[in-house]
């Protein structure tokens, strides 16, 4: 229990535990649901500059937070063929686990701590019924920004917008 | 940070050979956020920002380098973020040279919906839409978006000459001729799009773009300058 896991490691938990729903509909959903995995406080609903689940960084882009972080770490994980993703409708790519990611999970999920668990949990359970469009504008919501002004902020670390809610 | 390191960015451009100018442009043409909607780079995102780096830390980019070279790690990381990723790199290049080729033009937000305004005596007279494609997944939202914002945020909209420049980077062996002759088949529907929203005069040019610069007749530079020249020909009459 508690053991270190890797960022990787973890996205592939993340994605086999969004993947059991029927609204899991592809990337966009999974990048913002590692951002509020990341800097979600669950006690008070509002977000916090501080790192809570993967060290993962983020900057906000044209679809809100954006992390360079999740986005190489999904791409190693489908070049070592433990996820395969697959594409639904024209904007929508879902990664789905392989068998030989499976067969990772149970290994993962003992090395996680139990609060680490029950944050993924929780998460996946709040935004359960978003859409990856819907849960790009719960993001901008929490961050208290327009598309406007996510236009002006292109690049720009949340951690810094955060400190200025 | 931004600001002081766009100003040297842009005299580095100005000392920076045609070659070198338009390998940059290649490079400035990947928008990680389109990752998000499904498209896929054909390498890894540390590659494309590792060859970002290298262009600009060499002496033959200009006195940038020199500045590039003092800044930090994560410096030179926010810096791509948001001035390559943004695609302001691209406008700053491309505004630069057409000043160079005696059109008078002004680089806009790269988000703004219109990316490089030309100016004449003191008005804007045309605008010239910069879009990167590493996909045509998001081609026709991306367009209409565009228009849509012209629209509705410029009085002048309606008067000005619009142009806008669909660059696509290509991988490994892509053919930039072949990959010109598919994509100008997105024409037709791209036509009826934008002749809904304006009556005036409206072109839109795909420019396949590879790992050297070149595109479809020589090099990228010389491919934009002849595509903008022909289209703003009345303005320079």
């Amino acid at each position: 229990m508690g053991k270190m896991v890797s960022r990787e490691d973890k996205l592939l938990y993340v994605i086999n535990e969004l993947s059991k729903s029927q609204n899991f509909d592809g990337r966009l959903k999974l990048m913002k649901s590692m951002f509020f995995l990341e800097h979600l406080n669950l006690e008070n609903d509002k977000l916090t500059p501080e790192h809570l689940f993967s060290d993962s960084q983020f900057i906000i882009y044209k679809f809100g937070p954006f992390s360079f972080d999740v986005m190489n770490d999904m791409i190693k994980l489908s070049s070592n063929n433990l996820i395969q993703e697959f594409c639904i409708s024209g904007y929508n790519i879902v990664p789905m686990m392989t068998k030989k990611g499976e067969s990772r999970i149970e290994s993962i999920k003992k090395s996680l701590s139990d609060d680490e668990l029950k944050r993924i949990e929780k998460i996946r359970e709040m935004f359960d019924d978003f859409s990856g469009k819907e849960l790009e504008e719960k993001s901008l919501e929490y961050l208290g920004i327009t598309h406007e002004d996510k236009e002006d902020l292109m690049g720009e670390p949340v951690e810094d917008l955060i400190e200025e809610l | 940070m931004t600001r002081f390191y766009v100003a040297t960015f842009r005299e580095s451009i100005k000392q920076a050979n045609r070659k070198r100018k338009a390998e940059m442009i290649y490079w400035s043409l990947f928008d990680p956020t389109s990752w998000e909607i499904g498209a896929e780079f054909g390498m890894p995102e540390t590659a494309i920002r590792k060859n970002i780096i290298d262009r600009l830390k060499d002496r033959k980019f200009g006195k940038f380098s020199k500045k590039f070279k003092k800044m930090s790690r994560s410096e030179r990381d926010k810096y791509i973020d948001k001035f390559f990723y943004t695609g302001n790199a691209i406008n700053n290049i491309l505004s630069t040279n057409l000043n160079e080729i005696g059109l008078t033009t002004r680089p806009q937000s790269p988000t703004g919906g219109f990316d490089i305004r030309v100016m004449k005596r003191g008005s804007c007279v045309g605008c010239i839409g910069i879009k990167r494609f590493v996909s045509s997944l998001n081609l026709i939202d991306d367009i209409s978006g565009h228009y849509e914002k012209i629209f509705s945020c410029d009085n002048n909209a309606e008067t000005c000459k619009h142009l806008v420049l669909c660059f696509v980077p290509l991988f490994g062996t892509e053919s930039p001729k072949r990959m010109h002759k598919l994509l100008t088949a997105y024409t037709p529907f791209l036509f009826n799009m934008e002749t809904k929203k304006h009556d005036g005069e409206t072109k839109i040019h795909f420019i396949p773009v590879d790992e050297n610069g070149n595109s479809v007749n020589g090099d990228v530079i010389s491919e934009t300058e002849n595509i903008i020249k022909k289209f703003f020909i009345a303005l320079e009459a």
